[in-house]
């Protein structure tokens, strides 16, 4: 607790000095705004402004991004286990896809699909299925060869050994490439959005980062980040600490 | 009756250019309900013997029948439990684990049948009081205990145990060893018991086989000692020096070099318990 306690003083301190430099007028105040004017436009951004559509925009757009990556990247993983040939056609497709910055895919799916919300959602599902699938193949390929063998004595074989012995025994690896997945489909939704704008009047927080950078309004740019940030604390911390507490830290399995 | 037969069975691996022979041509039968242990020095076959009769490995020529049925794949009738501590399915607790067994086996018609079943097979093994633990929270010889309960719940026709107490310390394993016999004697299951401690072997089997290097079928001895034993039982030592003279002439020394000879005693050390009983 004393280190949680310290983190947050060191942030407070931080945000101080950022308040102090701002005002002392070092930098233009339009493009470095105090923290106490980041906090306003947040306030007002909440209260009235686009800010809460948007940031909904974004999260249902991942939502489904990163369902579409969780269940494929299962079925893919899995099918590896069964058959060898599939396994050999992933490692090397992995190997190839898994390095390329997700954003180097967005022209060629601004060709192929145009600029909309299909587009985007195929970029967050592409940047979170490959360490998925990275991660899942790595922790099921690492299962104790004992207890699958308990698996096969009682008579689990093929789909039903992979579903009830290898996919809970992956689950401290599957947990790590949710993570990974989580992160990069944030990214790749922010990174999209700024990169093609929106398609008519929807967008998410990365077309509204995008517009008020647009109109200057640099402190709204800033309340944006801290709508991402807060976010991904509130996710990390909350949710993925909850979903360890009751699995893998509840069974005594070591994360990977 | 006959319960474990072996005909002929021969297993080699290829390791690079080398073929190295892990059992050759071995014929045994083992009857319903007896206790069998397989003592030999590593690299003797032991365990490829077991694996091949659990149908994790196939052999390369003959066969084996468990209760007149072929071998030729893992299943519910041979029940292994592994010397392993880490067998258990550390997402289920410890009634969990054996509620599993139970279920694939298709015993029970609905679960609270299952936990009536599973429960017992927990007392049967001494671990009603640690039901809801999780593996993790469990010592090393309460974990096998619970692969022997959730062995039991299939009800093989044959329990494969490849050194199971190897990884415990002594007082444990003796322990171990008094419930085993225990609960052979209330389930009356066959069993196959590998390990390279005499000691053991003696204390625990009606007929000890000797294996020597290269899967060669050295012995079977039937067990002298009056049960229940002990190692201060007046022909233990004797029995004793017959298994290791039989281990030594299996060309134990020559093949083995000084490194392996921790695996075996000197000589009959004191049991930590003094008694087992049965």
């Amino acid at each position: 607790m004393s280190r949680y306690l310290r983190q947050v003083l060191i942030l407070v301190a931080l945000a101080l000095v950022w308040e102090l430099l701002a005002r002392l007028g070092v930098w233009p105040r339009l493009l470095f705004p105090p923290v106490t004017d980041i906090l306003s436009a947040l306030a007002t951004e909440l209260t009235g402004g686009e800010i809460a559509v948007r940031t909904w925009y974004s999260l249902s757009l991942i939502a489904i991004g990163l369902g579409l990556a969780i269940v494929t990247s299962f079925l893919a993983s899995a099918l590896a286990m069964l058959w060898e040939p599939w396994a050999d056609g992933l490692q090397a497709l992995l190997a190839v896809l898994h390095p390329l910055p997700s954003i180097a895919v967005l022209p060629i799916l601004l060709l192929w699909f145009g600029a909309g919300a299909h587009s985007i959602i195929f970029l967050i599902a592409f940047s979170a299925f490959w360490p998925l699938v990275a991660n899942i193949v790595g922790g099921l390929r690492s299962v104790p060869r004992t207890q699958v063998e308990v698996g096969r004595n009682l008579g689990l074989s093929g789909f039903s050994l992979v579903n009830k012995v290898m996919l809970p025994a992956a689950l401290p690896a599957i947990m790590s490439g949710l993570r990974v997945g989580w992160a990069r489909a944030w990214q790749a939704s922010v990174a999209a959005e700024m990169v093609f704008g929106a398609s008519g009047s929807e967008g998410g927080l990365g077309w509204f980062l995008y517009k008020q950078r647009y109109f200057l309004e640099v402190s709204r740019v800033f309340a944006g980040m801290l709508i991402i940030v807060s976010i991904g604390l509130l996710i990390e911390n909350i949710l993925f600490a909850f979903l360890e507490r009751h699995t893998i830290a509840r069974w005594g399995m070591s994360i990977s | 009756m006959t319960q474990v037969e072996f005909r002929q069975a021969a297993k080699t691996f290829q390791t690079g250019s080398k073929t190295v022979v892990a059992l050759s041509s071995l014929s045994l039968r083992v009857p319903q309900g007896e206790f069998w242990t397989i003592i030999g020095p590593s690299g003797s076959g032991k365990t490829t013997l077991l694996r091949c009769l659990a149908g994790f490995e196939a052999l390369t020529t003959g066969s084996v029948y468990v209760a007149n049925q072929k071998v030729s794949a893992p299943g519910q009738d041979r029940m292994m439990v592994f010397q392993d501590l880490d067998q258990l399915f550390p997402w289920r607790t410890v009634l969990g684990n054996v509620i599993f067994a139970l279920q694939l086996a298709g015993r029970g018609k609905d679960p609270k049948e299952r936990k009536e079943l599973a429960l017992g097979y927990l007392d049967l093994t001494g671990l009603t009081e640690y039901s809801h633990f999780y593996p993790h929270q469990l010592s090393g010889g309460m974990k096998q205990r619970v692969a022997i309960a959730r062995a039991l719940g299939v009800k093989p026709a044959v329990l494969l145990m490849d050194e199971p107490f190897g990884s415990l310390d002594a007082i444990t394993r003796a322990g171990l060893q008094t419930e085993l016999l225990r609960i052979w004697q209330e389930t009356g299951v066959t069993i196959i018991f590998v390990t390279h401690n005499i000691e053991e072997a003696l204390l625990l089997a009606d007929r000890i086989m000797v294996l020597a290097h290269g899967g060669i079928m050295q012995a079977v001895v039937k067990n002298p000692l009056p049960r229940p034993r002990s190692v201060n039982n007046a022909d233990f030592a004797s029995s004793w020096h017959h298994l290791h003279g039989l281990l030594e002439q299996s060309g134990y020394q020559k093949h083995e070099g000084s490194t392996k000879r921790r695996s075996l005693e000197p000589r009959p050390v004191a049991h930590p318990l003094g008694q087992v009983s049965l």
